[in-house]
């Protein structure tokens, strides 16, 4: 029997001893090469796979093109959390704008205090690979400049990150431009 | 610190040498004899 | 913005129980991306609305913020390994290793226990890296696998608890393990927490938990599923335990040297004895030093790669990501936070409930849920809302964390228990009452005694008001164990062929050990508060009741065809 007649038709359950053989024991892991017996959701599963895929491509090579490739190692463990009382100006979820800058969310990085680092590197002895936060937040310090310069950022998330204090002096007059 | 493990490497050692239905007294000893390694191994992990 | 949280969690929800119970028959990675498309248009309606286009055009971002890379990226040099060490017979080494310690004084029982708690030990920072490596090794245990040294039952119980451990052997990881999520936030009381506050609670709760869901997956998930386990049992005449000659194996020296390279890998990984660094970077390394010693192809490795965990990962990041930006974890967590003001749960009834969340939620990476929901249990403390102590808040952080690392273990959703699952050839959720059980009724609360009577006096010695009393938690270890082997052995006992009857007598075994462990849970918080502690059985009661729902009644009917297409 050649590979393609024992593939199952369509709506039909692929028996077990036909499915592709990869690790002992753990073939029916080739779920996506199970996807043609799914009838009904076939272009859905499609759409749906390539969605995820490039969600993946675009998380790891956005970075990449930005200048901030640091940003793909973090284990998003949060240990850098442990800073606390040793971040001088008073930033408590550290690993939220190393995701911010991985993915450019501009309010994510405001929001949690981004624009008020100064940099100072206290919180890298806490991150459990060294990674080099304070060189991340300075990247994604100036990818948000150039944003809130071209008026890509909401004015909301800039009046709410005035009104809180979590910009620093470095970046008020761009903020205070944009507002205005 | 080693103690409590050795201890919960035993018992889990009986227990599972139990469900994989090796119960001979011997079986048993031998459980918890992997057990026990297994905790002082895990305690060794941990800080101190 | 408050309102639009509530509807993208409920079209989350919504979307992943029609799943669950079969309503939807298409693979989770279409439902969650399907998810996620419905929270961009919810949340870019509203946001068109209130905020203009600005904002509408950033959510796209928003949304990839959620997918955690580094699970995705270890599972992925995990299964890279585990291709390397097949491909040059690493494999035949180990069990040549493994025929050498059977011979040995702790004997083949001895060997199967350190195996199984090899996970918890090495502490990786995400399970699937061991599991996708050894799981099949441990499938040549069986008949099929060519050794034929465990029948059927045994097989299932030494996958199944191996499986658990791995899945909860992230927690207690030093490097990057999900427990540092929550010791990140106790280093603001606690000066040393972020050296392991919860490492040791949860290795503890988990060594245990492992062994009880060994004899769940024995007495009850074989007797509830007798026919969803595709596994062969060995024909008569073919000797199995015991029986018959030994046979010698002999495996090739590449092997072996491959065998050496992956432990070497593992080793420089968890000690890191050549600085900070990422672990995929070195188990890579490992896997290319294969390619050139060992003389294997990339292909070899490539082969190891199994996509759906990783796709339902990327997925389920998605979907989290969509909600956290559309404000669906704050609805969440604003609902969990009005349990308080029910009387009959108040405080104690509420973390009862709140500590199983991810056990009743269980998602493909406990990442997803921990980020969001850590911190709101954090401002539980002293931080805004003072419920709770920081002492407390370290006890409950160690019930929740040990429950939301294991969770990824019963998720269907491309959780890695399926791993498991398909090495044992089970249908999907066969595990998944094993698994529940453990993490509600053993792990939370051992871990809670643990942080309360050695813990916090190991990381705040200064203060007399932490007691250690290490009797205490013997004491609570063999309570514990002991109840639920009651209930689990009482319960194999009076199951029969009816299957809705069998179910009732399951959930109603959830619902007595969720009581005793929320009673438990507020007894660590509370000591001995009779108020507080029946509002914590009656939440455990709820959390229970919640997951006991949740364990399938049947596999065949229902989740071969949500996860394999409709059954001919």
């Amino acid at each position: 029997m050649s590979d393609t007649e024992k593939l199952p038709k369509i709506g039909e359950k692929r028996s077990d001893s036909n499915q592709p053989l990869i690790l002992p024991g753990i073939h029916r892991y080739q779920f996506f090469s199970n996807l043609k017996d799914r009838g009904w959701t076939l272009n859905l599963d499609r759409v749906a796979l390539f969605g995820v895929v490039s969600a993946l491509l675009a998380t790891i090579i956005k970075p990449l093109l930005r200048g901030n490739p640091a940003t793909i190692y973090c284990y998003e463990c949060r240990a850098c959390y442990a800073t606390q009382d040793r971040c001088p100006v008073g930033i408590s979820l550290q690993a939220e704008l190393v995701v911010a800058g991985r993915v450019l969310d501009y309010d994510r990085f405001i929001r949690n205090g981004g624009l008020k680092c100064i940099r100072c590197g206290n919180c890298q002895s806490y991150c459990v690979q060294y990674l080099p936060l304070p060189k991340m937040f300075e990247v994604m310090q100036q990818e948000t400049r150039r944003a809130i310069v071209a008026g890509i950022v909401p004015r909301e998330s800039l009046t709410r990150g005035l009104e809180k204090g979590l910009v620093g002096k470095e970046f008020i007059d761009d903020v205070v431009r944009s507002i205005a | 610190m080693w103690i409590i493990f050795a201890f919960v490497g035993v018992l889990s050692g009986l227990i599972i040498a139990y469900a994989l239905e090796m119960t001979s007294p011997k079986e048993l000893f031998q459980g918890a004899l992997g057990g026990l390694i297994a905790g002082l191994l895990m305690s060794a992990m941990l800080p101190h | 913005m408050e309102f639009l949280g509530y509807i993208t969690l409920a079209i989350f929800l919504g979307l992943m129980l029609l799943t669950l119970f079969g309503y939807i028959r298409t693979p989770v990675q279409t439902v969650l991306v399907l998810s996620t498309i419905l929270c961009l248009i919810v949340g870019g309606l509203f946001r068109f609305t209130a905020y203009g286009w600005n904002s509408v055009a950033l959510m796209p971002n928003e949304f990839l913020g959620g997918i955690i890379l580094h699970p995705i990226t270890a599972l992925l040099t995990g299964l890279f390994l585990a291709g390397g060490l097949k491909a040059s017979g690493g494999f035949e080494a180990l069990k040549a290793i493994l025929g050498y310690l059977r011979r040995s004084p702790i004997g083949l029982v001895g060997t199967l226990v350190i195996l199984i708690n090899l996970p918890v030990i090495s502490s990786l920072p995400c399970g699937r890296i061991l599991a996708a490596a050894l799981l099949p090794l441990l499938f040549t245990f069986g008949f099929e696998g060519g050794l034929g040294i465990l029948t059927k039952s045994q097989l299932i119980v030494l996958i199944g608890a191996f499986t658990r451990n791995s899945m909860g052997s992230c927690g207690p990881s030093p490097i990057g393990g999900v427990g540092q999520i929550a010791e990140g936030f106790l280093g603001s009381f606690f000066p040393t927490a972020s050296d392991g506050i919860l490492r040791a609670p949860q290795a503890f709760a988990l060594m245990l938990g492992t062994a009880v869901v060994a004899l769940f997956l024995k007495f009850i998930s074989q007797k509830l599923y007798p026919n969803d386990v595709a596994l062969r049992e060995a024909p008569a005449g073919i000797a199995t335990q015991g029986g018959g000659s030994e046979i010698r194996i002999k495996a090739p020296i590449q092997g072996f040297i491959a065998l050496a390279i992956f432990v070497m890998s593992l080793l420089i990984a968890i000690f890191q004895p050549l600085g900070k660094m990422p672990v995929q970077s070195v188990l890579v390394a490992g896997a290319l030093l294969m390619i050139v010693v060992c003389r294997i192809r990339l292909n070899d490795l490539l082969e190891g790669i199994i996509l759906l965990p990783v796709t339902a990962m990327a997925a389920g990041f998605l979907a989290a990501g969509a909600l956290a930006a559309t404000g669906g974890f704050v609805a969440l967590a604003s609902i969990l936070n009005s349990l308080v003001s029910i009387k009959a749960l108040g405080v104690a009834g509420m973390l009862a409930i709140f500590v199983q969340f991810q056990t009743i939620l269980p998602l493909s990476c406990a990442r997803i849920l921990t980020a969001a929901l850590v911190p709101t249990l954090y401002l539980f403390g002293p931080a805004q809302f003072n419920f709770l102590s920081w002492s407390q808040l370290a006890i409950v952080m160690a019930a929740y964390i040990i429950n939301a690392t294991t969770s990824c273990g019963p998720s269907p959703l491309g959780g890695g228990g399926m791993m498991g699952e398909g090495t044992m050839r089970a249908e999907t959720g066969f595990i998944k009452g094993a698994y529940t059980f453990a993490s509600m009724a053993v792990m939370a609360p051992m871990a809670a005694i643990f942080m309360k009577f050695l813990n916090l006096s190991v990381f705040q010695p200064s203060d007399p008001g932490f007691a250690r009393n290490i009797y205490m938690i013997a004491a609570f270890a063999l309570v514990i164990a002991g109840v639920n082997i009651t209930f689990i052995l009482l319960g194999s006992r009076i199951f029969n062929p009816n299957v809705s009857r069998n179910f009732f007598v399951q959930l109603l075994g959830f619902l007595f050990s969720g009581g005793i462990g929320g009673g438990i849970l507020a007894f660590a918080l509370f000591e001995l508060d009779t108020t507080k502690i029946c509002q914590g059985v009656l939440g455990g009661i709820i959390a229970a009741a919640l997951i006991g729902l949740m364990a399938p009644k049947t596999l065949s009917k229902r989740l071969t065809a949500t996860l394999s297409g409709p059954t001919p």
